[in-house]
């Protein structure tokens, strides 16, 4: 409905722009090896903003009723703010996958054959197995009233596994997934298991942490919680508002030379990856922290617009809420360190697996205390064994100016890519 | 679905019922409008309305298990019944799944709209936050910052069943929140407040009082110390108690948790004491007007007052049909999902721990040297562990409350912290907080909870949780 929606927007309001949405998702849950609940679900929304009166308004909608939805995003904008939005041209668009036609024609029975296949490589394995596959096929098209009308297709194919036993009265829990446009490749599925018996091999012996500072080494599983930190100290949104700490730093050194940021909606095949954001700026590769200094934060068209900045092509939109900017693909730059030398960096420490998230206090400040679901005592370069009960603490920011080493793999966790770290001055208690 | 369209619906609901070709077939289906204004500072971040409409269809076949189906818009109901028993015959199990019987009934609910919040202009509702706002950051020069939020939601559902259930409810519900942010030589300290209940417009009135605490409360803790990290004599204040609850006896009651693991099952078995006989928990969907109350649950099982602990021992836990199945019992009325997007599962609703005997200052006389532990920020429970960030707290000292301390962090075992519960107050009261509670399968819901004070002789602190 997205066309006559803008036609009808543009003869009340000065601009407006609207994204269409539809979704169809299939899932399967597993238990003991078996599917045991498959769901579908079915989703179409269209969201709309406009300016009127030099204000702007948003409204969405999952029914098809254009003329109610111009009329509550005029009324939205009647109460709005004054905003400077301009709006993108009809421009040639990047060439990125966001479709594998394999992924999206996938049966519920290829679905089911690919939990078979981690199951029946788990095999031997006294552990209780979780798991879930999940395929998503849909379409985004974004237009405005500057002429842009833009569609792609999307697919992502994910799986999770969850092996768990019983340990020393306690339950060890191993997790470990893949997520891309296209079914994952045989060899990933292999690599998936190798890890998780790997880990399975490690928790067979238990050994103490060391409490107190020290260095830890974080992998790319346990990583998401401490980077959201950076990720919303990098919005434009925040840094416009003074909260954020890395406001005014752009050009400055904020963190350690080692680390580089970038945000990739380009990369082929991964969850973020998309030619145009939600409000139709072409996508590009942007490098957010280079080598310590910080290099641009995000921004969407209206928060562009308020501080005189260009766009950079990161608002995110869902059908109820405005357009906010967020990252597409984050890339945190893979070092040289081979798992060894991580390992030899961390010395006598800890690698931290698994972070339970949901108790840090001031996420944009960076300050954290967060218990560890899964972490490995490390002693002479060497994992000696799984250390229980452990809570990690101390402030991102200031860790990420003390990293020690970064790790050469890289390993995707939804869509951030990142390899192992080893921070120095970790609070372990 | 047209504005008032009833019937229409129940006619919409029947005919798909009749077309479905599975053993047992589970229809709901949902109509929202909501709106949203926000603040940050003395701008305004947005002030939208929306309104959607979607379903969700379950179907059960003998020896297979859930196929479910969920959409947006209604249209598609004849196809995604079809579509739902297409997956439930894709997974065949080697256990049947019972359902437990639950009472057959029609029944159309409609709570009091409290001033419906959908005839009040959304300009009324920006006035309104405005106003709040403006009197936070107005409250005194230190305030630098704000965010302030005025949610509404008035959700009309209906549930129809093959064994014949044919239900339908309205179900309002408001919510405010405000945060202050106060500044001096460096300092940056931030204060929560947030309200919520089962009404509409009127009771949103009344409401001032949030945001002067949020600012007062931001200002005190500028210049508020850091609590030396120890043990302590704590005497917990009717949120920090709730919270503490929810996250561990209250999570660990819900039947489909334990259901997954056979140690948290045998943790949770009835007649096993987790807490000291002072302390008596329950959980209540069927209170009057609070965030987690309504008539019905997501499968149509009236909703009650569970007992959950009596005197320190585990006497029941919360169910779905599934559960209650599983073990042999009754549904309780906790399966709940957030939206027509999820499938439901045991959750809490009104959560609260039974009032004793005395006021707070009882419960402070005998504490030299304590610590008064108020409102929390988040908390976790894994392998029988918990952590608890207080919102604020104050220093108990000589048997009375003394100067303002930082957020903390409370941390211990579980069952050992609950034992060691040594007085509960008779000053039981709901708490009226903004509460919701995730989860990943089934999303998120409103809930509430309420308690009296409670002493707990001997908790780890572990000091400033910055």
């Amino acid at each position: 409905m997205i066309a006559p929606l803008l036609e009808r927007a543009a003869r009340r309001a000065t601009l407006a722009d609207a994204i269409e949405q539809s979704d169809e998702t299939t899932l399967l849950e597993f238990a003991g090896g078996r599917p045991v609940r498959a769901s579908a679900s079915y989703s179409h929304g269209t969201a709309l903003r406009v300016v009127a009166e030099g204000k702007v308004g948003n409204a969405g909608s999952a029914v098809e009723d254009p003329d109610d939805l111009v009329s509550r995003a005029l009324a939205s904008a009647q109460l709005g703010e004054v905003a400077t939005i301009t709006l993108p041209h009809p421009a040639p668009l990047p060439t990125v996958v966001t479709h594998m036609p394999r992924a999206a024609s996938a049966s519920l029975g290829d679905l089911t054959d690919l939990g078979h296949l981690v199951r029946d490589r788990l095999g031997g394995e006294r552990v209780e197995l979780g798991l879930s596959v999940e395929r998503s096929v849909g379409m985004v098209r974004v237009a405005n009233t500057a002429g842009l009308d833009a569609a792609y297709d999307v697919s992502l194919v994910s799986l999770t596994a969850e092996v768990s036993r019983m340990q020393e009265g306690r339950r060890l829990v191993v997790r470990a997934g893949l997520c891309g446009a296209d079914l994952p490749a045989l060899r990933d599925l292999e690599l998936l298991v190798a890890m998780l018996r790997q880990r399975l091999g490690w928790a067979e012996r238990e050994a103490e942490a060391k409490l107190g500072r020290q260095r830890v080494g974080f992998l790319p599983t346990a990583l998401p919680p401490l980077l959201l930190s950076v990720e919303q100290a990098l919005l434009g949104k925040a840094a416009l508002h003074g909260g954020s700490p890395l406001a005014r730093k752009r050009g400055t050194r904020a963190y350690s030379e080692q680390l580089t940021l970038v945000d990739d909606p380009l990369l082929d095949g991964r969850p973020g990856s998309r030619p145009l954001d939600d409000e139709g700026t072409a996508s590009r590769r942007l490098p957010l922290v280079q080598a310590g200094e910080v290099a641009a934060f995000l921004y969407d068209l209206e928060t562009a617009g308020r501080v005189g900045a260009m766009p950079t092509g990161h608002g995110r939109r869902t059908t109820f809420g405005k357009p906010q900017p967020a990252c597409s693909n984050l890339v945190v730059e893979p070092g040289t360190a081979t798992w060894d030398e991580v390992l030899g960096a961390v010395g006598d420490g800890l690698i931290i697996e698994l972070l339970r998230p949901g108790t840090q206090t001031n996420v944009m400040g960076g300050t954290f205390a967060l218990p560890a679901m899964l972490a490995w005592r490390v002693q002479g370069g060497a994992v000696t064994g799984l250390a229980p009960e452990v809570t990690v603490a101390g402030n991102v920011h200031d860790l990420l100016s003390r990293v020690v080493t970064v790790g050469a793999d890289l390993t995707w966790v939804g869509s951030r890519a990142m390899p192992p770290l080893v921070l120095d001055g970790v609070s372990v208690f | 679905m047209a504005e008032g369209d009833l019937d229409g619906v129940k006619n919409r609901l029947a005919d798909a019922l009749r077309a479905s070709r599975a053993d047992f077939t589970e229809i709901r289906l949902e109509r929202t409008w909501a709106s949203t204004v926000a603040f940050r500072g003395s701008r305004l971040e947005g002030a939208t309305a929306a309104r959607e409409v979607g379903g969700m269809v379950r179907c059960l076949n003998h020896g297979k298990g859930w196929g479910i189906a969920s959409f947006t818009g209604v249209d598609r109901l004849p196809a995604m019944v079809a579509r739902a028993h297409e997956l439930s015959l894709a997974v065949p199990l080697d256990a049947p799944l019972r359902l437990a019987e639950i009472p057959i009934r029609t029944a159309d609910h409609a709570s009091d709209l409290d001033g419906d919040v959908r005839e009040v202009p959304l300009a009324a509702k920006r006035e309104l936050l405005e106003r709040l706002n403006q009197e936070m950051l107005a409250s005194d020069r230190r305030i630098v910052d704000s965010r302030a939020t005025y949610e509404d939601r008035v959700v009309e559902r209906w549930l129809a069943t093959s064994s014949g259930a044919m239900l339908s409810d309205l179900r309002p519900e408001v919510r405010l929140a405000a945060a202050a942010m106060a500044r001096e030589e460096g300092f940056l300290e931030r204060a929560l407040e947030s309200w919520a209940v089962r009404g509409g417009w009127r009771s949103a009135q009344d409401t001032d009082h949030l945001f002067r605490a949020a600012a007062r409360r931001a200002i005190a803790l500028l210049s508020a110390p850091k609590v030396k990290a120890g043990t302590y004599p704590v005497v917990l204040d009717p949120r920090c108690l709730a919270a503490l609850l929810h996250q561990t006896l209250g999570h660990l009651s819900e039947a489909d948790t334990l259901g997954d693991r056979a140690e948290l099952d045998q943790l949770m078995r009835p007649g096993r004491r987790v807490a000291s006989d002072l302390l008596t928990v329950g959980d209540d969907g069927s209170a009057s007007s609070l965030p987690g109350s309504m008539p019905f649950d997501d499968e149509g099982a009236p909703t009650q007052n569970t007992l959950l602990v009596q005197h320190g021992v585990l006497v029941g836990r919360l169910h779905t049909r599934e559960t209650a199945g599983r073990a042999g019992t009754r549904p309780t009325g906790n399966a709940r999902a957030g939206s027509f997007r999820q499938a439901p599962s045991a959750r809490l609703t009104n959560t609260y721990v039974a009032s004793g005997q005395g006021s707070l200052e009882d419960l402070l006389r005998p504490i030299r040297h304590g610590l008064y532990c108020c409102d929390a920020m988040g908390g976790d429970v894994h392998q029988g562990r918990f952590t608890l960030t207080t919102g604020f707290g104050q220093l108990i000292r000589d048997g009375r409350l003394a100067e303002t301390v930082r957020p903390m962090v409370l941390t211990g075992d579980v069952a050992e912290t609950l034992q060691r519960l040594d007085a509960v107050a008779g000053d039981f009261r709901w708490n009226l907080q903004a509460t919701s509670c995730g989860r990943p399968a089934s999303g998120r819901i409103p809930v509430a909870d309420g308690g009296p004070h409670v002493r707990v002789d001997g908790v780890v602190v572990g000091g400033d949780s910055a």
